[in-house]
């Protein structure tokens, strides 16, 4: 089914290397690279649009969809980047989202639910995966980065609020308490004490609001998939930036010298080629 | 095995390490307090005068429902160094939500959002509490000033009996469902997340199954990426792409179709009128005001004139939620207030008689006691801006109360000496 | 292990061992655990109210164990990574490099487990439990476990794995990576930028808005880990273990092995 064999005899590895590549798998894979992403980029998903996350009564149509989108794309875009350039691995999204909703599912289980006692559906986290399988895919099929910004990073953000609204539609129904009508989530917000988290806090529909016929999420998504694009291209290059490996070298005059560690199987491989054509290349 | 006997080592450190730093556990009571102590004095004394404040029920069995109630000042005397109270929201401060609030209303107002309330004016509160989780809790109300951050008021005890398992909130919905607010939503919510998770996973262990990292980087950087795109890839790829955009799509549609009525959150502002003005005929300015460190008081010289028609007397300080009374306040305390906030005759003054109608006297009144150590609000000489704010309250002979909110510079007297 | 005991041809443990990250993953689990029991265990009872003796024993008694016991890991650590340097790194073994490339991805994994609690489970707990308290000091229930618990211990196995590969890869005794040194220094400066948290609650944000500017520096210090594990020192790892491949296994030539030629001749003064 897969092209494996032929991989596998284009790296000229011994079946003792092969194993020893499948051993970096296992260890660097999920030990090293995934429980990284859940480090570092839940905490800056966290304190970058973590606000609108924890809460269901932060999930609005002005900011929920602009904010959650853009602050994501760009650890997805970044490790695109880095396994797509290096391996061509088309996987750099789909491992971000799935890391960051690792992370965030054992601390709303442990920390939200278990220590303070709030119930699942008020801390519900809204999901990206299917925008950051989307983004993966689109890379996959162009094979091409800048488009990959323009038509995959725009699904990126444009699928947010369908996908999202599967899940928390019914928080918008309305109610009526003490006569004043809030929508369900308002009434969670409100019900469910938080001593650090008073009403003013949130930062939603807060801006003018003049949507021209009320299509707020629309023209939010629209913004966000914009934004999302221009974020796609710069966290591209901050991929690069990142994860591009190079040493200084310092001599004895202690002056620095850059300089890039050498892959030397592509010097051996076209050396063989070489040799196997009869000195022709 | 060198990683093991390290490991060894270790580990008998951080045993012996965690017996010294837990031992101190067993010796001690647990305590629910909150930590409103930690709030500067200017916070508490010189922001929100609370007063007449009801903790409902001592003990509420899950589901049944409780009040907070109560009244509070804005002093007049609010500090510059807080945000003037623009936007505020009060909250209840408490150990999680171990009671759902069910209404919350100010004046008779509901406050659901944040909103303006006035300086120099009072407001009067009831929330509606319902108990869900069991156990002794601490109980505050909490003023809440966008800026200025969360000022605590008193703390009162209330308990919760029964099985937090049999608690349910269920709400009837304008077009007509019922939702629990304990578990509306929760399954769809998992459901969704298992459901793309997996999906995710499939697409991700796609490319798992298959040498990852080396073998690939070797491959590509001697040939390119011709042998690399499997074109199985790319025909996994088309339909992960159809099936993705399908169901979500499906989703959108089935959650618009099942929850065809729906309101955007509610962001406006609670507009609370203040309570109007009583007539106090009593009039008070305080003139000269001093902290005496060692001896704990608080002394000042109140220049009052009685303007009413009934003579007046003074029977309480109140400040940051703490009560000093003489045997006039005394007589009129509330039972069911937390003895541990109130100083019962920790206020003295030079003149106890009544002040009659038409007078005018100075009277220098001193409430003392180790409250003001264990509230920490000696801690006002560690202020920027040493004042400090409170309540004084008199007393017709038929009872009624006049309250005077007064404030003034404090000077510290350090030595017993001084004074 | 016999060479063909597995039936492979060939003998994994000559470049392969698992048994220390195994070790030390699962110690690294082990305080994870009796942090989060403990936490659960005195949070309610002991951890809301900073003012009273109670909570100076038990919360500020695991401060103080926090304090000690990362002390006491990282000079045990370090000193033992220092003491057992390897002092012949010209005449390495290649199969041997390759066991120890293992062995420092071990060290990776330990160190990025730490991270993990820093920056992922007790970062969002916080904002979690600074819904229950009345946030009256800067040493809660929750920071004593993430800043003075969890920093301290991913610090300490970040300076580890620094350390290992400067003792023990003759690539990075050579020179000086810089996704290394950022995958390790940015995540450590997080613990300097507490500073900038508790003076930013104290004065500037004091609502618990998690998206608030004063955050932001944890932010970008935790891009840092896009630097090591997740990209440059990934890919450094690759090219050298692939290079290893080479010369053990397709008879390439050893010089395949030095990137660095103009090391070759060290301690040789250059001209002036």
């Amino acid at each position: 089914m897969f092209r494996t064999d032929e991989i596998i005899k284009a790296s000229k590895l011994p079946p003792e290397g092969v194993a020893m590549s499948r051993h970096i798998d296992y260890i660097y894979f999920i030990p090293i690279l995934f429980v990284t992403i859940i480090g570092t980029f839940h905490m800056h998903f966290d304190l970058l649009a973590g606000d609108w996350d924890f809460w269901i009564d932060w999930k609005d149509r002005q900011w929920w969809p602009i904010v959650t989108p853009i602050t994501a794309i760009t650890f997805c875009a970044a490790l695109q980047y880095y396994n797509w350039v290096n391996y061509r691995q088309p996987f750099g999204a789909t491992i971000c989202i799935l890391a960051l909703l690792a992370g965030k599912w054992v601390t709303i289980w442990a920390a939200w639910w278990w220590w303070s006692n709030y119930p699942y559906n008020f801390v519900m986290p809204s999901t990206l995966l299917p925008s950051a399988i989307v983004l993966d895919v689109v890379l996959l099929l162009t094979r091409n980065w800048t488009i990959t910004a323009v038509i995959g990073a725009w699904l990126f953000a444009a699928l947010f609020y369908p996908t999202n609204w599967a899940i928390f539609a019914y928080s918008h129904t309305p109610v009526v308490i003490d006569g004043t009508l809030l929508s369900w989530a308002d009434y969670m917000g409100f019900a469910y004490v938080r001593t650090g988290t008073p009403e003013y806090i949130r930062m939603i529909e807060v801006g003018s609001l003049r949507t021209f016929g009320g299509h707020s999420t629309m023209i939010s998504s629209f913004f966000a998939a914009f934004a999302s694009s221009l974020m796609y291209i710069l966290w591209w290059q901050f991929g690069k930036f990142f994860c591009t490996s190079y040493f200084y070298l310092t001599d004895d005059r202690q002056k620095t010298t850059k300089v890039y560690d050498v892959f030397a199987y592509a010097t051996l491989a076209h050396a063989d080629k070489t040799k196997t054509s009869g000195g022709k290349a | 095995m060198n990683a093991k006997k390290t490991f060894k080592l270790w580990m008998l450190g951080f045993c012996g390490m965690a017996t010294l730093a837990v031992t101190p556990v067993f010796e001690s009571t647990p305590a629910f307090a909150h930590g409103e102590r930690s709030q500067e004095p200017f916070l508490r004394m010189r922001t929100v005068n609370w007063y007449d404040t009801q903790w409902v029920g001592k003990s509420t069995a899950i589901n049944d429902v409780t009040y907070l109630r109560g009244k509070f000042h804005l002093s007049e005397d609010w500090p510059r160094a807080v945000v003037k109270p623009n936007r505020t929201f009060l909250n209840i401060g408490s150990p999680s939500s171990v009671f759902l609030r069910l209404s919350s209303k100010i004046n008779g107002t509901p406050m659901f959002v944040a909103g303006p309330m006035e300086i120099g004016r009072d407001y009067e509160y009831e929330v509606t509490l319902k108990a869900r989780l069991p156990g002794h809790h601490h109980i505050h109300p909490m003023f809440a000033v966008k800026d200025a951050g969360p000022i605590a008021g008193p703390g009162g005890w209330m308990d919760i009996t029964g099985n937090a398992a049999d608690f349910r909130n269920d709400i009837k919905t304008l077009t007509g469902e019922t939702f629990d607010s304990e578990t509306k939503g929760t399954a769809t919510g998992i459901m969704w997340h298992l459901f793309w998770a997996a999906v995710a996973i499939a697409w991700v262990g796609f490319f798992a199954i298959r040498p990852m990292y080396l073998i690939r980087a070797r491959v590509l950087a001697a040939y390119g990426d011709e042998i690399l795109l499997d074109p199985i890839d790319r025909k996994v790829g088309i339909f992960f792409l159809v099936f993705t955009v399908s169901v979500v799509t499906f989703g959108y549609l089935s959650a618009d179709a099942q929850y065809p009525v729906t309101v955007p959150l509610q962001a406006g502002e609670a507009k609370i009128k203040p309570m109007p003005i009583k007539p106090n005929p009593m009039v008070m300015e305080v003139t000269h005001a001093e902290y005496d460190v060692p001896g704990r008081a608080l002394r000042m010289v109140i220049h009052a004139t009685n303007n009413g028609t009934e003579p007046l007397t003074i029977g309480e300080f109140t400040t940051a939620g703490i009560r000093f009374t003489n045997k006039a306040g005394a007589a009129r305390l509330d039972p069911n207030y937390p003895a541990e906030l109130v100083a019962a005759d920790g206020l003295t003054m030079d003149y106890e008689g009544a002040i009659q109608p038409g007078q005018t006297v100075d009277v220098k009144i001193e409430s003392k006691d180790v409250l003001w150590e264990v509230q920490r609000l000696v801690d006002i000489l560690h202020d920027p801006d040493q004042r400090f704010a409170g309540l004084v309250m008199s007393y017709t002979n038929s009872g009624e109360r006049m309250v005077n909110p007064v404030w003034a510079p404090v000077l510290p007297v350090f030595t017993r000496l001084g004074s | 292990m016999a060479a063909d005991s597995s039936g492979r041809g060939y003998d994994i443990s000559q470049w392969y061992d698992s048994k220390p990250v195994k070790i030390g993953w699962l110690a690294m689990l082990g305080i994870g655990v009796f942090w989060v029991l403990y936490q659960r265990a005195f949070g309610y009872s002991h951890g809301l109210d900073s003012m009273t003796p109670e909570f100076e024993s038990v919360w500020m008694g695991l401060w103080r164990f926090n304090i000690l016991a990362n002390a006491a890991f990282f000079a045990v650590t370090i000193g033992w990574l220092w003491v057992t340097r390897d002092r012949n790194l010209a005449n390495l073994d290649h199969k041997l490099e390759l066991k120890r490339y293992f062995y420092w991805m071990g060290w990776l994994v330990c160190y990025i487990w730490g991270v993990y609690y820093a920056g992922s489970y007790t970062l969002e707990q916080d904002a979690a439990w600074h819904q229950v308290i009345i946030r009256d000091t800067s040493f809660t229930a929750s920071h004593i476990v993430a800043f003075y618990g969890t920093f301290p211990l991913y610090i300490t196995c970040g300076v580890a794995s620094y350390l290992y590969a400067q003792t023990r890869l003759p690539l990075y005794s050579q020179a000086t990576s810089f996704p290394l040194v950022a995958a390790v220094v940015g995540p450590m400066m997080i613990l300097p930028n507490v500073g900038l948290n508790e003076w930013g609650h104290a004065f500037w944000f004091v609502d618990e808005l998690f998206s608030a500017p004063l955050h932001w520096g944890f932010v970008t210090l935790g891009w840092c880990g896009l630097f090591g594990a997740a990209g440059g020192v990934a890919a450094q790892i690759v090219s050298r273990m692939s290079n290893l491949a080479d010369v053990i296994w397709n008879n390439a030539p050893k010089s395949i092995l030095d990137p660095f030629p103009s090391q070759v001749a060290t301690g040789q003064k250059t001209g002036y």
